[in-house]
């Protein structure tokens, strides 16, 4: 009894291996057989860049030439926030007072300001330089997961507010892009002029989005029942 | 340029070597933790790849909330074996 089920083990384990093996053979030949990559579509980029409002390249194709990607991300965040959202709404709130300081409160007065202040600068640098809304939507939810560890309530996720909060990325893309569409009858199109304002109009909302959406997804874990 | 080779080859040893270290360790909690140190390599690469805006975010979300996250689970995991303790907390609460 025990033989054959040691036999039947071992057959699995070189089922396993060779499956794995022949997956990995698999993946470097077509590693190898891709075409030398071409860098055709920066020259695009660059030739194009004044037309965005922006100059920095990435923030360009995130926000401008490929808008419909990044539209569709933060859908999925969304997607995201409204799985996880059951698992925080009916949670007891921390009965914990204040004012016996923990060590994590007196690391986080003084990491929070710098860190919100470090996230408007990458916000705002976006346009020019590397940075923009997902890093400081990053930076955003790192503040809040300290202030969640220090037991300070941030973000009441069982309020409208916070659904607004959670959707604003979405809800401004599709404001500015019906408004966009009723003036110049263009799909996901920015006029030229006002190009910049516009991405950083969207990329305001959808820092706050995305941060509140990382955030939730911790406390789901955190704070949430199991 | 002989530096610069050595600093990506060295990189991308580490990247394989962290990342299979992961699979090997049996302990949870040194797997999560070397999950956090897998992103902080990987973190290098991109800088080495010249796409600091991709570094910041693996370094801000790849290692630090995915890591928070699972010290989260790891903590709710290690606490629901140890006893009975969070069951007749919940029971009072309700």
């Amino acid at each position: 009894m025990k033989t054959s089920s040691l036999v039947s083990q071992r057959t699995m384990a070189v089922v396993i291996i060779s499956l794995v093996s022949a997956i990995a053979a698999l993946l470097l030949i077509a590693f190898i057989q891709q075409p030398v990559h071409d860098n055709a579509l920066r020259e695009v980029v660059f030739a194009n860049l004044d037309k965005t409002g922006v100059s920095n390249p990435v923030t360009a194709v995130l926000l401008n030439y490929r808008a419909f990607d990044t539209y569709l991300e933060f859908a999925v965040f969304l997607c995201v926030a409204v799985a996880v959202l059951p698992y925080v709404l009916d949670v007891q709130l921390p009965k914990q007072k204040l004012s016996a300081e923990s060590q994590v409160l007196a690391i986080a007065k003084i990491f929070v300001p710098l860190s919100i202040l470090m996230a408007g600068y990458l916000l705002w640098i976006g346009s020019t330089q590397p940075g923009g809304a997902f890093q400081a939507a990053s930076l955003l939810a790192g503040c809040l997961v300290l202030l969640s560890l220090a037991n300070v309530r941030t973000i009441d996720f069982s309020t409208a507010r916070s659904r607004f909060l959670l959707s604003g990325g979405l809800l401004a893309f599709i404001v500015v892009n019906i408004v966009v569409f009723s003036q110049t009858f263009c799909f996901i199109t920015l006029p030229q002029n006002i190009a910049g304002s516009l991405i950083l109009f969207i990329e305001f909302f959808a820092t706050f989005a995305v941060s509140a959406s990382l955030f939730l997804c911790f406390e789901s874990i955190h704070k949430g029942h199991l | 340029m002989a530096i610069d080779l050595w600093i990506d080859v060295i990189l991308c040893l580490s990247v394989l070597f962290v990342a299979s270290s992961i699979f090997l360790v049996k302990n949870t909690f040194s797997a999560i933790v070397l999950f956090i140190c897998l992103g902080l390599v990987v973190m290098f690469c991109w800088i080495r790849l010249n796409a600091i805006d991709v570094a910041i975010a693996e370094a801000a979300i790849g290692s630090g909330l995915t890591g928070a996250m699972l010290i989260a689970a790891w903590r709710k995991l290690a606490f629901n074996e140890s006893g009975d303790q969070p069951d007749e907390q919940k029971e009072k609460s309700e």
